[in-house]
């Protein structure tokens, strides 16, 4: 009687358990996998559910930006030769090089005639304090400039708008609008970082030294031989010796158009990390009265494709490679929402204390003080250098229900 | 030969081998299936928590901007701000206060049509370039004023004695200045604490005008630095609003020095010097006095009592000086009225002090207005705070920085102890600063007064009233109030895990529609709820309902008259 063979019936269990084993394996395997899926699909859910929080963020913080925006452009900063810079993108940091011709609406006016004398822009100097969208002095519509000419017999001041109100430029849906800051322009702001803001000073928190060393001519004596503080860019600026040769170039290259690499300009490229985060938008709607749009995503705060061809231009379009669906597929991420504020000249109260009393409570300013107060003790802080305001203030805010027609 | 025996079945250790290494199997498995299931539960149960985070963010973010927590406009069982206010005890020659969302038109009524023409729409030039000229649109006053005549009476612009929300409160305005004497204070006052004078006998129960005289050192003869309500007042003075200038003692008569002193010159408390050493100065006025500023009285008359004291210093801007000049009451000498409207309400019992402040005349002795001056002058300490303790003009910085005014929750329980309701909360003013470590009284007063404070503005209310109860629970409020001058609006979202107990709490301070830009969101009733349309473009607004001929955008809360609708 033959034997029965054993090993194979054994390999025959053993490739059975392995089989079993496997499966078993791969069930479970698959069923972590699975439910790691499944985690990690709601982790993505979770995360794209909080970008959005993100977005929504950015978008409030973009209300703050705008009307700190209107307070300080109110006042501040104005370029006179602004309105002449025929920029296909008025808004840009970086204005043309060449002046356009003067627009109408500028010029020397008149509070009692209301006769409109056009100055020649090469007379004007460079950025001129402003009295508010609405002229503190007299109530007409501004930003205004100061009077750069005798005063007309009989009156108080003569000015300058600081604005034309020519429409000038097409949105391509039939609204043409004038350069900003004119009643009826819009100014589009893009919140990024740049490389290099304006007026950049160095980091540096003492630039000129005691010298220490007991053996110096100098030792111990704190002069002020090097400029403090000194820009990021070199301009020629003296700094480690007094041989240097001031670069009127690299101060401002204004007038040989913007290298990059001047003090004045800066650097206005946007830092990549921080480029299509957020935006707004300011559409001047009345003498003081703003309708605002607060963005936040990639489409750099042009309306829609038309407004960008028609403002913006081909390098406009260039940025968002020359495709109306990606710029819409972008737009379509994004967070706009719409706000309507109104700024005023007011600032605050004068029973609010004059002088610095913190910190001198000895010493008389001959600045007014509040009469009647009671807080002028020696150890008071209340003071109106706490409460620097020469921008105005925000009289109310408004959320709009839905999208304005204009913006 | 050798024996081999069939294998038919396990052996015992194989088999018990091969249970264990099922076991073990199963068990991994198991172990592997509840770890991932506990992980996927601990993930829902985070992801839940989260989303529920995000959406208690979305909520307040959704109240700051449009204040649902305090007014739906779509819902009229939250519009509990709208009403007037109805049983709070005001005497009947006085206006009708309102909250925070009552219609401006509705209290326009309530208290008589004031005298208001939109002058807003009649303002050139108008706005282009695709900017409308029509409701909604806010100008400020015309220049020219600057080179014009002499302002006057007759001026319709210092006529207006209501809000108009078509132009612009501009400091260029002369309108706007406020011409109250800002060195004017009235020393008369005695109330107990502060008058630190030892020569003052009738310590804490004189008034200016009281029997028993007030010793020399306490008291400066009102309007020292002349009498400022000559050019702004409340009334003109014209012939159908007359007003009667009294005759005062300007100077200060040395021959009381030391003596005490009796008002207004009864010269018999003590006799005077005789030979008497020196004359007081005494002036009087001619009539008629035409009055030409009184524009800025009536709005801040009208103002204290609209919306309540924060939307006060919401609607007048930051450099509203909260004071002006009105009437006295007959049979005082000084400046009166004849027949003028008393518009501000005056203790009338309840939880007023009755001591010495309950002087009952709305005005000093100079003509400011008592409740825009006087230390707790009025129900529940009314509008001025202490601060200073001094009977004289201020403004917002200095009535919020040791107290504070707020928006109250309507939803919020009423305090056990019988405390004001949310109404008139909106007149009180809260210690809020060291004030409320100095142990004060009353309900808005010491810690006790912060805490309603808190409590009444922030109020948590849950998102989610209905959700299942092992779910995170998730409140959240949106407190305002304003301190030191500041507009604030606190935003909090608390989770709490029922299972775990884990509590998360995020606080921020937002940005977003004030009272005022909540006001107009909301449409008038008299077009029925819900929300108000505005839009930029003047085809959308000509072709809707509005207030002006002409003119599209509904009418909203601030609309200051009610609208027949076309």
């Amino acid at each position: 009687m033959p034997m029965t063979p054993i090993a194979p019936l054994i390999r025959s269990r053993s490739h059975q358990r392995h089989g079993t084993i496997l499966i078993l394996v791969a069930a479970i395997s698959a069923l972590l996998a699975t439910l790691c899926l499944v985690f990690l699909a709601r982790m993505r859910s979770d995360t794209e559910e909080t970008g959005v929080v993100m977005q929504l963020a950015q978008a409030k913080i973009m209300l703050a930006a705008a009307c700190n925006y209107v307070q300080e452009t109110s006042r501040l900063g104005w370029d006179v030769n602004y309105p002449y810079y025929g920029n296909p993108s008025p808004n840009s940091p970086v204005p043309n090089a060449t002046p356009v011709t003067l627009p109408n609406g500028t010029g020397v006016i008149s509070p009692t005639s209301g006769s409109i004398t056009p100055p020649s822009p090469a007379t004007l100097p460079g950025h001129q304090e402003t009295y508010g969208w609405v002229d503190v002095r007299d109530g007409s519509i501004g930003p205004n400039y100061r009077p750069q000419t005798a005063n007309p017999v009989g009156t108080l001041y003569s000015t300058y708008a600081a604005y034309s109100n020519t429409p000038v430029l097409s949105d391509g849906h039939g609204w043409t609008r004038p350069y900003w800051p004119a009643m009826g322009s819009v100014a589009i702001c893009q919140m990024f970082v740049m490389q290099r803001p304006p007026y950049a000073t160095q980091l540096t928190a003492v630039y000129n030294p005691i010298d220490v060393n007991p053996t110096d001519a100098t030792f111990g004596y704190p002069y002020t031989q090097y400029p403090d503080p000194m820009p990021v860019v070199s301009n020629g600026w003296p700094q480690s010796s007094t041989s240097g040769t001031i670069s009127t170039a690299l101060y401002d290259d204004g007038q040989q158009g913007a290298t990059l690499n001047d003090f004045v300009h800066g650097n206005p490229t946007p830092r990549q990390q921080t480029a299509g985060k957020s935006w707004f938008r300011v559409y001047r709607d009345g003498p003081q009265t703003f309708v605002i749009t607060c963005g936040a995503g990639g489409t750099l705060g042009w309306k829609d494709w038309s407004e960008l061809s028609s403002i913006g231009g081909a390098v406009a379009q260039a940025q968002f490679n020359n495709d109306p669906n990606t710029f819409m597929a972008i737009a379509q991420d994004e967070i706009r929402i719409w706000y309507r504020i109104e700024w005023s000249a007011a600032t605050m109260e004068l029973t609010y204390q004059n002088v610095q009393t913190g910190a001198t409570s000895i010493q008389e300013h001959y600045l007014l003080l509040p009469t009647n107060a009671s807080h002028t003790w020696s150890v008071a802080q209340r003071t109106q250098t706490w409460a620097k305001n020469p921008v105005g203030t925000i009289r109310w805010i408004e959320r709009l229900q839905t999208q304005p027609t204009y913006y | 030969m050798a024996y081999h025996r069939t294998t038919n079945a396990f052996t015992l250790i194989e088999l018990m081998i091969s249970i264990l290494l099922g076991t073990l199997i199963l068990y991994t498995a198991f172990a592997g299936f509840r770890t991932a299931s506990q992980a996927i539960t601990i993930a829902n149960s985070l992801s839940l928590e989260n989303s529920l985070l995000r959406a208690g963010y979305f909520q307040v973010q959704n109240d700051l901007d449009f204040w649902t927590s305090l007014d739906d406009p779509n819902n009229t069982s939250n519009q509990k701000l709208r009403p007037t206010g109805g049983t709070w005890s005001v005497s009947a020659s006085n206006t009708i206060p309102g909250n925070p969302f009552t219609p401006m038109s509705m209290l326009n009524l309530a208290n008589g049509v004031k005298n208001i023409t939109l002058r807003g729409p009649t303002i050139q030039p108008a706005i282009t370039a695709g900017s409308p000229t029509t409701y909604g649109e806010i100008k400020p006053r015309p220049p020219g004023y600057l080179f014009g005549p002499i302002p006057s009476y007759s001026d319709p612009w210092e006529a207006d004695t209501f809000f108009d929300p078509t132009v612009s409160y501009s400091p260029s305005d002369p309108r706007t200045w406020v011409r109250v004497n800002m060195a004017e204070k009235d020393l008369a006052y005695n109330g107990p604490g502060w008058d630190t004078n030892p020569l003052d006998a009738n310590y804490g129960k004189q008034d200016y005008w009281g029997t028993t005289p007030l010793p020399y050192g306490s008291f400066v003869p009102p309007v020292t630095f002349g009498r400022y309500g000559l050019f702004s007042n409340l009334l003109p003075n014209t012939s159908s609003q007359p007003v009667t200038f009294g005759s005062w003692q300007i100077g200060w008569n040395l021959n009381f020095i030391g003596q005490a002193y009796s008002l207004p010159n009864s010269g018999s408390n003590p006799p005077p010097p005789s030979p008497p050493q020196d004359i007081p100065y005494m002036v009087t006025y001619k009539t008629p006095n035409l009055i030409a500023h009184t524009w800025y009285p009536n709005q801040i008359q009208l103002f204290l009592t609209l919306f309540g004291f924060q939307a006060m210093c919401e609607y007048l801007p930051p450099n509203a000086i909260y004071n002006f000049y009105m009437s006295q009451p007959s049979g005082m000498t000084g400046l009166q009225y004849a027949g003028a409207p008393n518009y501000n309400y005056t203790p009338t019992g309840g939880h007023e002090p009755s001591n010495e402040w309950d002087w009952g005349t709305p005005c000093t002795a100079g003509g400011m207005s008592r409740q825009c001056t006087q230390p707790g002058w009025g129900p529940y300490w009314g509008f001025r705070n202490w601060d200073g303790n001094q009977i004289t003009s201020i403004g917002m910085y200095r009535q919020t920085y040791s107290t504070s005014f707020g928006y109250f929750n309507p939803w919020a329980p009423p305090d056990p102890n019988g405390e004001p309701g949310i109404f008139p909360r909106h007149y009180m003013h809260f210690d809020s600063d060291y004030t409320a470590f100095s142990g004060g009284s009353g309900p808005n007063g010491g810690e006790l007064g912060l805490q309603d404070l808190l409590a009444h503005t922030a109020f948590e209310q849950s998102m989610l009233p209905l959700e299942p109860t092992n779910w995170p629970t998730v409140m959240t409020a949106v407190g305002r109030l304003v301190k030191t001058g500041h507009f604030v609006s606190v935003a909090k979202i608390r989770r709490l895990n029922p299972l775990t107990g884990a509590t998360v709490e995020l606080s921020f301070l937002g940005l977003g529609t004030t009272l005022r830009g909540a006001r107009m969101q909301r449409k008038d009733p008299t077009y029925g709820t819900g929300w108000a349309h505005w839009d930029d473009d003047p085809a959308v607004m000509t072709s809707a309902p509005g207030p002006n001929p002409g003119q599209g955008n509904e009418p909203n809360l601030d609309s200051p008259t009610p609208q027949t609708q076309p």
